[in-house]
């Protein structure tokens, strides 16, 4: 729905929300290198810390002897997982229930587990680390979910991970909606590895008998890694602060998370200090790692700054998980889908992770469908292959399984899988709803212009060089997620605007968003507002992702314009006044040209405060009223049509175009034309927006064609972490992006903005394409080696 | 150490049971560097960077497959540091071989087993392995390939290859042993590589097949080289433990006008007595497809 309910949300003229080419606050800092990262961080007297890694999938540490790790000099410490300093932490973040902090038993190969070292250097670390004499003892592992279903195999979670209490009520959106849910309490009990549950709506049979055929057709995801670009680490020690009481505690490293810090620490949030911003690009990844959180701990054992950092090879962590769909959908003879019944298993992970997409079955791709018969049968099976944190973006709601039946509706009827898609989507209030979506209108037309779409039957076009040519078409909702509250602070303070944050900066800009908003409605210019980066201010940059910066931008909108009509009230105070006075003494005033003028005749632009009905009267803002002036407002944004309908209704749309070429005789895939037309609503920072789109495509063919996980399925041992033999795309791999965006202003944020993002990001666009070169279906990533296979030459 | 573009990765990530107590820093040798036209013959220094050999007009104009080779090799960065020498003597890719810490202690570094044979071998050997001894009446196999990005390029070009002891043919230089992916012994270096100018360095074509365009190792790559009697020398790369020669292939064609038919032939003739795993099976159809097209190109 369009900003109604907000300040100035159907505002037409725009001075800077929109421009492209504002330079990043930060931008200079990142290109010079003067942005601190975790792992930048030094300290006058500082050590290392190292955490023993697991060699293997699941084992157990029955026994360490340190004595010949402390021997050698230069180690200062080990720590080892029954020490009772472990004891007094507090909660942790996004990890689950943790028996313990650091545990004796590791659940995948790389896994942090029953030592940490403290030396004078990282060599030291390393030494210590080879020097300790660890008994070991191997566990059966899972790292092939299929096989991982036989319930023959021993369980690979012990009790201590006892998940009974899931099996509850999730909880529903305002609009009745299980969202996040985990178990629903009527599913099986878990036995084993394994756990199910089940979800039905609408009326399966009815689906069935309207349908005139039935489509099954797998999809099959495979996971792939989070690589943080930055090594996750962290720098802390302890001090006695002037203005605190009690201890202080400074940590570098773990930005974004003081809070969870504090938490951990059982500390006052003031009692902890942290000063850097620099937390490099992340995806849906909110999680701490161990090298960020117990620095302090090891700090206080040896009186010392103690700096971890983790290699890149420890950075590989699990972001999206394995998936195994199996879908059945009954189709009418004119393409329109009458039900949907989907089986997947589904990667579970190393006990803690994230079940954010693991379990819960609402935030698919199903929903923005006509058809309202729909069955989710979830198969999960428990595994050593790697620890999710809160990530699992895109794969797992689904998305791509109504891509590719819409496709495959199109194939068997000989259709254009645009005209299945708009036979199938339902209108923009519900699933009921047989009006079209304007947004999506606007984007399927845009988008075949752009891509000259014609489309062919799967197999029957080769290019000019022999290779086989393919295309695909995808659409989804521009989300925003909208979930927090979110809270803005704005400060009028010696004529200039103060705008808080404490960042973080992790590659969204979003800050730049917020402060192009607040200029926009303060009527000044964006270089004009002063960002005050300060680990202590309540906002934050993190809105619940980069989509969620329009939520977030409500709100700093709704208090730009609060603190716009307090400096205005100022301002006509401060015009009426004659003299100017300092201390007892009085010195006359010119008449201010606002003089006589209410607030309410008054206006900001250009960073003057003007009388509207003459704007030739004008006084500059920094001169117009002294008074220092603030504004705060938080809560919650308008609610997100994507965040609490999952897709029923449909508002803000994109669409995503792919051209491959596949040479058949090789395996080769070449993306020829990639384009993608999105409508966000209203465009906040168009270089943000547009690099988030290059962005979403990177991850997209990075997934598609050459990132995998590989597991040595004799060890469970990861082979391929690091960055050579674990293959994103190189710049030169990655195509240009042929980008329209467009702006119908139908989305729930700031001006009727949404997001951008998330839901472009997809498993099957360019397996797709790929399919309709060739003919047959090859699993992610389509390497040369699997596609070769696929097609029946090797 | 000279480029330490494998050694220093491999020190690193501890690759090796022991690590090692001294490194040699040989980058700094005078003259080892130099890249020159004497005697009929291309000589270059094996502290030569790719970026060097990619850029010589020497190599250019007679022995240009050669330039194409050095400048596909790596990564831009990389190409500016990491040497010919390097490139040649390099230790296998496997990643059994380069895991971290040593986690799998295997035959080529005088450990038991090759965790390939039973393992992920996807970018392993599709003609078998090569025994070699680990200890004395020990033999073992290791399926690893040998990936150096010129060798084939310059075994087909009849390059020697000079060392601080002799002088050996390219084709006799690559072997299979304990912490070794040549016949070098110990203490000895290799100094200089010589290419003879004339039908075989000027008509040779270069063609490497990897996943992505920058950074990758070849999966495959091949050279073939021919003179005007009709004689071809074809070689493969990342197929075998040492670069591959596709004897049948160059038999087939010996003589033979070339044809859409005789290169489908040589490039099947050239995939003939593979014994792949299912893993790489598709190894089998690349070689098939490269060798055919790149005989078709010449």
């Amino acid at each position: 729905m369009p900003d109604y309910s907000g300040a100035n949300g159907l505002r037409e003229d725009f001075k800077i929300v929109g421009k492209p080419n504002i330079p990043g606050l930060t931008s200079r800092a990142l290109a010079t290198g003067v942005a601190m990262f975790g792992a930048d961080f030094t300290a006058p007297d500082m050590l290392y810390a190292k955490i023993l890694r697991s060699p293997y999938a699941h084992a157990k540490v029955l026994s360490i002897d340190i004595s010949d790790a402390m021997a050698i000099e230069g180690v200062v410490d080990v720590v080892l997982w029954n020490d009772p300093v472990f004891d007094d932490l507090g909660p942790l973040m996004f990890k689950g229930k943790r028996p313990a902090y650091l545990m004796n038993e590791a659940h995948q190969e790389g896994a942090e587990v029953g030592a940490v070292v403290v030396a004078e250097s990282e060599a030291l670390c390393q030494e210590a680390l080879l020097a300790l004499k660890v008994e070991w003892e191997v566990l059966p592992f899972i790292v092939d979910i299929q096989k991982g279903r036989d319930p023959d195999l021993p369980a690979i979670r012990g009790p201590e991970w006892d998940e009974s209490d899931t099996y509850g009520p999730s909880p529903m959106t305002a609009e009745g909606h299980a969202w996040m849910a985990t178990h629903y309490p009527e599913d099986p009990r878990k036995i084993g590895n394994v756990g199910w549950t089940t979800k039905v709506e609408g009326n399966m049979d009815e689906g069935q008998e309207q349908a005139d055929f039935i489509l099954e057709y797998d999809v099959n995801v495979h996971d792939v890694v989070s690589l943080l670009p930055n090594p996750q680490a962290s720098l802390a020690w302890w001090t006695d602060s002037m203005y605190k009481p009690g201890e202080t505690l400074r940590i570098e490293g773990a930005v974004g998370r003081r809070k969870a810090i504090s938490a951990l620490y059982k500390l006052p949030d003031d009692n902890v200090i942290q000063e850097g911003l620099f937390q490099g690009g992340k995806y849906c990844d909110w999680g701490l790692r161990m090298s960020q959180e117990i620095t302090p701990l090891l700090s206080k054992r040896v009186g010392r700054p103690v700096r971890c950092c983790n290699t890149r090879e420890e950075n590989f962590d699990m972001c999206v998980n394995e998936r195994y769909a199996h879908v059945q959908i009954g189709v009418t003879k004119d393409g329109l889908i009458t039900s949907v019944e989907e089986d997947s298993i589904i990667d579970h992970g190393t006990p803690g992770s994230s079940e954010m997409t693991v379990y819960d079955r609402d935030w698919t791709g199903y929903y923005t469908l006509k058809c309202e018969n729909i069955t989710q049968r979830y198969t999960v099976v428990d595994s050593n292959r790697g620890f999710m944190h809160t990530c699992g973006q895109f794969v797992p709601y689904g998305w791509d399984m109504t891509t590719v039946g819409l496709y495959l509706i199109a194939e068997k009827l000989g259709k254009d899988p645009t005209d299945i898609a708009r036979l199938n989507l339902h209108g923009p209030d519900s699933q009921k709803d047989t009006r079209p979506v304007p947004s999506f209108e606007a984007c399927l037309e845009a988008g075949k212009k752009l891509m000259n779409w014609e489309w062919h039957p799967s197999g029957t076009k080769r290019l000019p060089d022999g290779r086989l040519h393919g295309a695909s078409f995808r659409y989804q909702m521009c989300p925003r997620h909208a979930f927090l509250p979110y809270f803005c602070k704005l400060e009028y303070r010696g004529g200039v605007v103060h705008f808080p944050t404490q960042g973080p900066v992790a590659g969204w800009f979003g800050t730049e968003c917020f402060v192009m908003i607040a200029a926009e409605e303060l009527g000044v210019a964006y270089e004009d507002i002063c960002v005050d980066y300060d680990y202590r201010a309540e906002h934050t940059d993190e809105a619940g992702g980069s989509d969620g910066v329009t939520g977030h931008g409500w709100i700093v909108k709704e208090c730009a314009n609060i603190l716009k009509k307090k400096i205005l009230e100022s301002a006509a105070k401060a015009a009426q006044l004659t003299v100017n006075r300092f201390g007892p003494m009085e010195f006359p005033k010119p008449d201010s040209p606002l003089k006589g003028y209410g607030a309410d005749e008054l206006d900001i632009a250009d960073g003057n405060v003007i009388v509207k009905s003459d704007p030739s009267k004008s006084v500059p803002l920094a001169q117009a009223t002294s008074e220092t002036i603030t504004a705060d407002y938080g809560g919650n944004s308008p609610k997100s049509a994507w965040a609490t309908e999952f897709g029923r209704k449909l508002d803000t749309m994109n669409t995503s175009w792919c051209e491959v070429a596949v040479d058949d005789e090789t395996g080769e895939v070449e993306i020829l034309k990639y384009g993608v037309v999105a409508d966000p609503g209203k465009v906040i920072r168009r270089t943000s927006l547009e690099s988030q789109i290059d962005q979403v495509v990177y991850f997209t063919q990075g997934c598609q064609l050459l990132e995998e996980y590989v597991l040595d399925p004799e060890t469970g041992v990861k082979l391929n972490g690091n960055m050579l033999d674990y293959r994103r795309p190189t710049t030169l791999d990655v195509p240009v992006v042929d980008k329209e965006i467009l702006e119908l202003r139908s989305g729930d944020g700031a001006y009727g903005a949404s997001g951008i993002a998330h839901n472009l990001a997809n498993s099957h666009l360019i397996i797709t394409a790929i399919h309709n070169a060739t003919g047959v279906w090859v699993d992610p990533p389509a390497t040369p080696d699997r596609m070769l296979k696929a097609l029946g030459k090797c | 150490m000279a480029g330490g573009g494998d050694l220093l990765g491999a020190l690193k990530d501890d690759i090796f049971p022991e690590y090692p107590k001294t490194i040699v820093n040989i980058k700094t040798i005078p003259g080892l560097d130099d890249i020159k036209l004497e005697d009929g013959m291309i000589k270059i220094g094996a502290l030569a960077t790719l970026a060097d050999i990619a850029r010589n007009p020497i190599i250019a104009a007679d022995a240009a497959a050669l330039s194409e080779a050095a400048g596909k090799a790596s990564s831009p960065t990389l190409r500016e540091t990491t040497t010919i020498g390097g490139n040649l003597c390099q230790m296998p890719r496997c990643w059994y071989y380069r895991k971290l810490n040593n986690r799998f202690n295997c035959v080529r570094k005088g450990g038991e087993k090759c965790f390939a044979l039973a393992g992920d071998n996807r970018y392993h050997s599709i003609f078998g392995g090569m025994a070699f001894k680990t200890a004395p009446n020990v033999n073992k196999t290791c399926i690893a390939v040998n990936q150096s990005e010129l060798a084939p390029v310059l075994v087909v070009m009849g390059a020697k290859f000079v060392t601080t002891e002799r002088e050996i043919e390219a084709d006799a230089f690559f072997s299979v042993g304990v912490m070794s992916a040549t016949v070098l012994g110990p203490g000895e270096i290799l100094t200089e590589i010589k290419i003879p100018v004339g039908e075989y360095s000027r008509r040779c074509r270069y063609k490497r097949f990897a996943f992505r365009k920058s950074i990758d190792f070849p999966i495959i790559n091949l050279a073939i080289s021919a003179n005007s009697d009709g004689n071809y020398r074809i070689y493969l790369g990342g197929v075998a433990p040492v670069p591959y020669r596709a004897a049948n292939a160059e038999a087939l064609l010996k003589g033979c006008e070339m044809s859409p038919e005789l290169a489908k032939e040589a490039g099947d003739a050239a995939a003939a007595g593979a014994r792949p795993f299912e893993a790489n099976a598709y190894k089998v159809q690349l070689v098939k497809t490269l060798v055919k097209r790149e005989l078709l190109a010449m």
